[in-house]
């Protein structure tokens, strides 16, 4: 079980690791370089 | 022929189009047909990018992989993930400037205008050839549904696609991915959730899938024990290593992402789809295994004449009310229609900027007809490509994604971030990437250690783009300045 659990678990914070990376990013870019069209 | 899965299916078709008419009022200008005019606000820049990334072949592919190989092929999705991890990095830098299509970044940071037009046609042929795929998809699930001619369910998608692009563009291929995106994301969570209602859980489903030993399909290879809930399947650790190193690039730089990246209307925007999309796709691929796995424990072995890709569509027909079965599937021709619809403009988009380059003075209402008139004659192209395939074409349909990898992203990721990396450092690195690629594919494929040849064309690339370019001058700084934070910025504001 552990196996599968923790393939899952690595999956899990895979997806979340593109969100959080984008949510770092978010916060060190100036906001007018984020907000420039 | 169930009439309640042909009626959903044509309501389906009906509404797609009816947006597409909508959106050619939304399409004046050349600009808005090749790149929404870098409109995209959260809503369409994150169904854009997720539903063009999610096509019904990852669907029939990944849950026919789980059938097969167990709770393993989810090792996929985490390299695709791991693409998106450098993607969200791209998208930071890359959408500093606008264009329009993404071998421009070459022309722009670069300043090679032979070596975009080079990766436009490469990139080009790579979506006409990988698009057989996902056409065929649409004809697999007209059969399936409804039992009718695989070639008619092709051609009846394909030109119900064509018409709503060709009406509104990259806005229409926007607005038709909300409805696409919501219908399969529903259609497939339902899945998951009902399969795992029905087995009794988590912890049921994984001793089902456990004590399984059946063979997947009639006379094959029994499935040892256990297999289906192991880590590692049918892959070795070094296997998996390689496959990182083969999709991470190609998912990070494909160039229908970047695309999607320029046509947000800001870095904010790009970045904050990758953010949305992911935590979706979680969920996805989480109910697509469940009812993968699921499936091998109701239908241990596929009955005769099916394959394995099919098990979500017959778990559907075997189980569900024929209005359920109906949905799921206008969700799978959604997940193919998504791609397919984006692809067709990306590639037209592409050879329009190449004809612009070469012709400055044409007005912009003639590019505007050109793109429309391209995106025909490419969807023409890979219909026929589709239905008579060559065997060169089918041999080179498994480089492409290769070729897009080594194409973009060494030169692209690096000349995003490293300010050294100059016109013939990305030169060589693409040259020398794929030649590498098509010597090590020609000569040895996968037999050395399983290595494979799109991996290491990647390695070279990025190897080379690194030599050539610290053994040459550096980039004047007009090259590299519209993507780097300039002086002032570097603080937090």
């Amino acid at each position: 079980m552990w196996e599968f659990m923790a393939l899952t678990l690595w999956f899990t914070v895979s997806c979340l690791v593109v969100t959080v990376l984008g949510a770092i990013l978010l916060r060190r870019i100036p906001k007018d370089v984020l907000e420039r069209p | 022929m169930e009439f309640e899965i042909l009626g959903i299916i044509v309501a389906y078709y009906l509404i797609v189009l009816a947006i597409g008419f909508y959106c050619a009022k939304l399409t004046k200008t050349s600009l808005d047909y090749l790149v929404a005019s870098h409109r995209f606000g959260v809503l369409l820049s994150t169904f854009c990018w997720f539903t063009t990334y999610f096509s019904a072949v990852s669907v029939f592919g990944f849950t026919g992989g789980v059938y097969r190989a167990g709770w393993s092929l989810l090792w996929l999705p985490c390299m695709w993930a791991m693409g998106s991890i450098l993607g969200v990095a791209i998208a930071a830098r890359l959408r500093r400037t606008r264009f329009i299509v993404p071998q421009e970044f070459y022309r722009i940071r670069f300043k090679a205008p032979g070596l975009q037009t080079l990766v436009a046609v490469l990139s080009i042929i790579a979506i006409l050839i990988s698009l057989i795929v996902q056409l065929k998809a649409m004809g697999i699930v007209w059969s399936l549904a409804l039992g009718r001619p695989f070639e008619e369910g092709v051609i009846l998608a394909t030109v119900v696609t064509l018409i709503y692009t060709v009406s509104g563009g990259l806005f229409a291929v926007a607005w038709t991915d909300v409805v696409q995106g919501v219908l399969f994301t529903a259609v497939l969570v339902f899945g998951g959730v009902w399969n795992l209602d029905k087995i009794g859980g988590v912890g049921a489903l994984y001793a089902a899938a456990a004590a399984i030993s059946t063979p997947p399909t009639i006379g094959a290879s029994p499935t040892p024990p256990g297999l289906l809930v192991t880590a590692l399947g049918l892959y070795t650790p070094f296997a998996i290593l390689t496959l990182y190193l083969n999709w991470t690039p190609g998912v990070a730089a494909h160039v229908r992402y970047t695309h999607t990246m320029q046509a947000a209307k800001n870095v904010k925007t790009a970045i904050i789809m990758y953010m949305i999309s992911w935590p979706i796709l979680l969920v996805l691929y989480l109910c697509m295994g469940f009812v993968a796995l699921g499936g091998r424990v109701l239908i241990p072995t596929m009955p005769k004449g099916m394959e394995i890709d099919w098990i979500f569509p017959l778990i559907f027909k075997t189980y569900m009310h024929p209005v359920m079965a109906g949905l799921l599937f206008a969700g799978l021709l959604a997940a193919a229609m998504s791609t397919i619809d984006h692809e067709l403009q990306l590639s037209a988009a592409m050879a329009t900027v190449e004809v612009k380059t070469y012709y400055p003075k044409l007005s912009d209402k003639s590019l505007l007809w050109m793109a429309r008139a391209l995106t025909v004659v490419l969807t023409v192209i890979a219909m026929i490509i589709t239905f008579y395939p060559i065997g060169l074409i089918i041999e080179f349909s498994a480089y492409m994604w290769g070729i897009l990898g080594i194409s973009y992203f060494g030169p692209m990721f690096f000349g995003l971030y490293i300010k050294r990396i100059n016109k013939l450092g990305a030169t060589a690195g693409v040259l020398g990437g794929l030649i590498v690629f098509i010597l090590w594919q020609a000569l040895w494929g996968t037999r050395i250690y399983g290595i494979i040849p799109a991996g290491m064309g990647v390695l070279v690339s990025i190897v080379v783009t690194f030599l050539a370019s610290y053994a040459t001058a550096p980039p004047p700084e007009e090259h590299w300045k519209p993507f780097f934070p300039t002086a002032g910025e570097t603080k937090k504001q």
